[in-house]
């Protein structure tokens, strides 16, 4: 009986070292590494997939899986509110991104009370706003900013504070859609 | 005289299938006065899991009827024991996913009933099994019993292995191993193993291969679960990664409490479960239980890493908290003004059920 206990627990631990080091090899794309396993992206494989070019003259809503968000929370009415001091959204540009051609963005907005904002497009500064009221927000760039593929835009929100009465979420404004011409 | 298992058994088989069939007709009740059919019991999780028993784990992460829009959900977060309990069912009788999540849900409540007075009475032999049974049948959380959840089968398994922990080392392995297939806590049940078997470890030499193959039989499901999952996936810790869809990420638990206490009311009443449920392992300890003790605690810090959101059920399906619950309540008379509160309270947890309340998930 002794050396067949003894196989088993040989066996067990050799089992469990083949599992150990499965475990710590995951053979998966560079996607699903950087979102699942890393947690450095915030799109998902599929919001890759997805991440088509945006349409000039067409106003995509808060919950378009053509933008990817990251730093706003969707609530479950359908509205979505950052959820932080800082937010961006993520976007694809074909080949209206050519450099000279002038391009804007009209974001529709709802702050909660006066709020601050300083845009970014790929990193650079491309608007500061004082919001006081809902409404619309034009952004005039130059296509030179923009880059053909994936683009970001980002919102700074220094006045951004806890909604209260227990909720810890830090919200600065709704964001009710964006246009793209 | 009756003699052998049943005859043995008798009288905790009759209280064990009284209490259910009190919980049943209960339920039975509830369901009627709201006009609710059985079908309405199965949602939440246990619509991800009749989904598994009919299809299988998911090739690929997917939107789950548009309520992940990052198409980053994926039922592998799911352990395999329910669903092939059910899945078993499923291939004899041919009901449905859902139907027979349902079936398996209850016989692995009924037999859970059973298994709590029996540990109950192997660690607190003067505990009346009529309040054991009680507790379990009738706490505020008892819903999760009959809507396809794997609660009752963990707190069977776990009632099983301690009982077992008392007499059988190699077979308290076996069913360890069942239990790491049940939940991701059922693999810390080796923590509590090792506890409870170093007395036979020095004291009986000649058992020690025997001890170690029951340990090393406790992971061994798990083990063939992320295997099964890199096979599918690519990743054997699919299982866990692809919690981020729930947006659920291993963290500290007592900063998940404090948040918790400074958040919304019910996220304070959470917490404060979670504080009195870490009482258990405390008055365990001290009463020298030390495995119970220890199980009872990964049980609660386990799940709490990840959020205070589903923490009521990972509480109120735990062996160790409702013994030490039942060891209360059998002071002073305190069950009545608890069953008094409880029993109105799972009724309204089954009415938050039927209404989409999120906090009941």
């Amino acid at each position: 009986m002794k050396p067949l206990i003894r196989s088993a627990i040989g066996l067990l631990a050799a089992l469990y070292a083949v599992v150990g080091y499965t475990a710590l090899h995951p053979q998966v794309s560079d996607a699903y590494r950087a979102y699942y396993i890393t947690g450095t992206d915030f799109m998902s494989p599929w919001q890759h997939r997805m991440l088509v070019p945006l349409q000039g003259g067409k106003t995509y809503g808060p919950d378009d899986p053509i933008l990817a968000y990251d730093g706003w929370y969707l609530r479950d009415d359908g509205q979505r509110w950052n959820a932080g001091r800082s937010a961006r959204f993520l976007f694809r540009v074909g080949d209206a991104g050519r450099p000279g051609v002038p391009h804007a963005f009209t974001l529709h907005l709802t702050p909660r009370g006066a709020q601050r904002t300083v845009w970014r497009l790929n990193g650079r500064e491309i608007a500061a706003q004082r919001l006081d009221a809902p409404g619309t927000l034009r952004i005039a760039l130059d296509g030179a900013l923009l880059r053909d593929g994936e683009n970001e835009l980002s919102v700074s929100l220094p006045d951004a504070r806890p909604v209260g009465n227990g909720n810890l979420r830090m919200w600065a404004v709704r964001f009710d859609g964006l246009r793209f011409d | 005289m009756r003699t052998g298992w049943l005859g043995r058994n008798d009288r905790l088989l009759r209280i064990a299938a009284g209490f259910f069939l009190l919980n049943q007709i209960l339920e039975f009740i509830v369901l009627q006065l709201g006009n609710h059919g059985y079908p309405a019991l199965c949602s939440w999780d246990c619509a991800w899991y009749a989904a598994l028993v009919e299809h299988g784990y998911d090739p690929e992460p997917h939107d789950w009827m548009g309520k992940h829009p990052r198409h980053d959900a994926a039922n592998w977060v799911f352990f395999p024991a329910l669903p092939l309990s059910a899945k078993l069912i499923h291939l004899l009788s041919g009901y449905s996913g859902a139907a027979s999540l349902l079936l398996a849900g209850k016989l692995f409540f009924l037999l859970a009933i059973f298994a709590f007075i029996k540990v109950a009475a192997d660690y607190r032999p003067q505990l009346s099994p009529v309040l054991a049974a009680a507790v379990v049948a009738f706490n505020p959380y008892s819903l999760y019993g009959n809507v396809g959840y794997t609660e009752p089968l963990f707190l069977l398994l776990s009632c099983v292995f301690f009982y077992a922990l008392r007499r059988n080392l190699l077979a308290a392995g076996v069913v360890g191993c069942l239990l790491a297939c049940t939940r991701l806590v059922g693999v810390f049940s080796a923590v509590a193993y090792v506890i409870a078997a170093i007395g036979t470890w020095r004291r009986e030499p000649g058992q020690r291969d025997r001890i170690l193959l029951g340990l090393m039989l406790i992971p061994l499901g798990f083990a063939l679960f992320l295997l099964f999952l890199h096979d599918l996936t690519g990743d054997a810790l699919a299982f866990s990664h692809a919690q981020r869809a729930w947006n659920r990420a291993p963290g500290n638990p007592f900063g998940h409490l404090l948040d918790g206490l400074r958040m919304y009311p019910i996220d304070k009443y959470w917490a404060v479960m979670c504080l009195l449920a870490l009482l258990a392992p405390v008055y365990l300890a001290l009463k020298k239980h030390f495995e119970l003790a220890a199980f009872a605690l990964l049980g609660t810090l386990l799940p709490m890493s990840t959020g205070l959101w589903a923490m009521p059920r990972y509480i109120w399906w735990q062996a160790p908290v409702l013994l030490a619950l039942a060891i209360l309540l059998s002071r002073r008379k305190l069950w009545i003004p608890f069953f008094a509160l409880s029993v109105p309270g799972m009724v309204y947890m089954y009415m938050a059920w039927f209404a989409g309340g999120a906090f009941v998930v």
